[in-house]
């Protein structure tokens, strides 16, 4: 309760906080951080904004971690997977962020969004929810070893593909950028796809029925 | 494989899946498996079933 007291108070605060630094830089200071500008040089007036946000991302980060390490604890002590709503699988959606590549790459040689494309791996938690707060026992962590065997080989192998299949022959013919982006491509796709079958590949250990010898 | 009679000494002791899943510490999918003959229990378990069936490993789990 005291914890949850703290967090409200402490959201708040930053809230509170980043609106008067806010305030201040409209009314004060035309908007400084606030308006996006060409280039940054630091002014004594732009304290305020920048402890407001300093302020801000020590407090998400915090509670990030505060939050990592209570479900953690969680786990150890009850020996449970932990609790996550299936729906959390539409975060993979995040993933065609990656194709915004296909445009900034040409347009503003940002390559960057390519690497939206691990976002894909989210469509796990479709699976991880189904087996949300399920007891850990044995039979459970050999199949979630198995699983995260098996898809670390496909990843790797598909890693492997990318690089020695796709861009090996390609040598001398490709410039350096594009070999960046098949391989920057790739390999977020190949960590998505890691991601994702770990756990789609431990539900599928768990809940199918081998087949009769 | 192997020939499992578990179900045998389970309904023997009056337990159900569910009862002796939580007194072994597993889940009652495991134990459906144990009984299925489809997964291969590890030292600890064997004993822990045995223990709480009443019933020696060997005659739990026979091995051809």
């Amino acid at each position: 309760m005291k914890i949850q007291k703290l967090r409200w108070f402490s959201i708040a605060a930053c809230v509170l906080l980043t609106l008067l630094a806010v305030w201040d830089a409209l009314a004060h200071h035309s908007g400084r951080l606030v308006y996006p500008m060409e280039s940054y040089s630091f002014q004594a007036s732009d304290i305020p904004m920048l402890l407001a946000i300093t302020l801000d991302a020590v407090c998400i980060l915090y509670w990030f971690i505060k939050a990592v390490l209570a479900q953690r604890k969680r786990i150890i002590d009850t020996n449970r997977t932990r609790k996550l709503n299936p729906k959390l699988g539409i975060l993979g959606l995040l993933g065609f962020l990656g194709f915004l590549g296909f445009w900034t790459w040409p347009a503003y040689r940002m390559y960057t969004p390519f690497c939206f494309f691990i976002f894909f791996g989210f469509f796990g938690f479709f699976f991880e929810g189904k087996m949300s707060d399920t007891l850990m026992d044995e039979r459970y962590r050999e199949n979630a070893a198995h699983a995260q065997t098996d898809a670390c080989r496909i990843g790797l192998s598909a890693v492997f593909f990318l690089t020695v299949l796709v861009a090996g022959p390609a040598e001398g013919r490709m410039s350096a950028e594009t070999a960046l982006l098949i391989l920057l491509t790739g390999i977020s796709l190949s960590m998505a796809l890691t991601i994702f079958l770990s756990v789609y590949l431990l539900y599928r250990y768990d809940r199918e029925e081998p087949e009769e010898p | 494989m192997f020939v499992c009679n578990l179900k045998i000494f389970r309904l023997q002791k009056g337990l159900t899946q569910e009862q002796l899943a939580e007194k072994v510490g597993v889940r009652r999918e495991t134990i459906m498996r144990l009984e299925k003959a489809q997964y291969n229990p590890s030292l600890k378990l064997a004993v822990d079933i045995s223990r709480t069936v009443g019933a020696p490993i060997e005659e739990i789990f026979v091995f051809p």
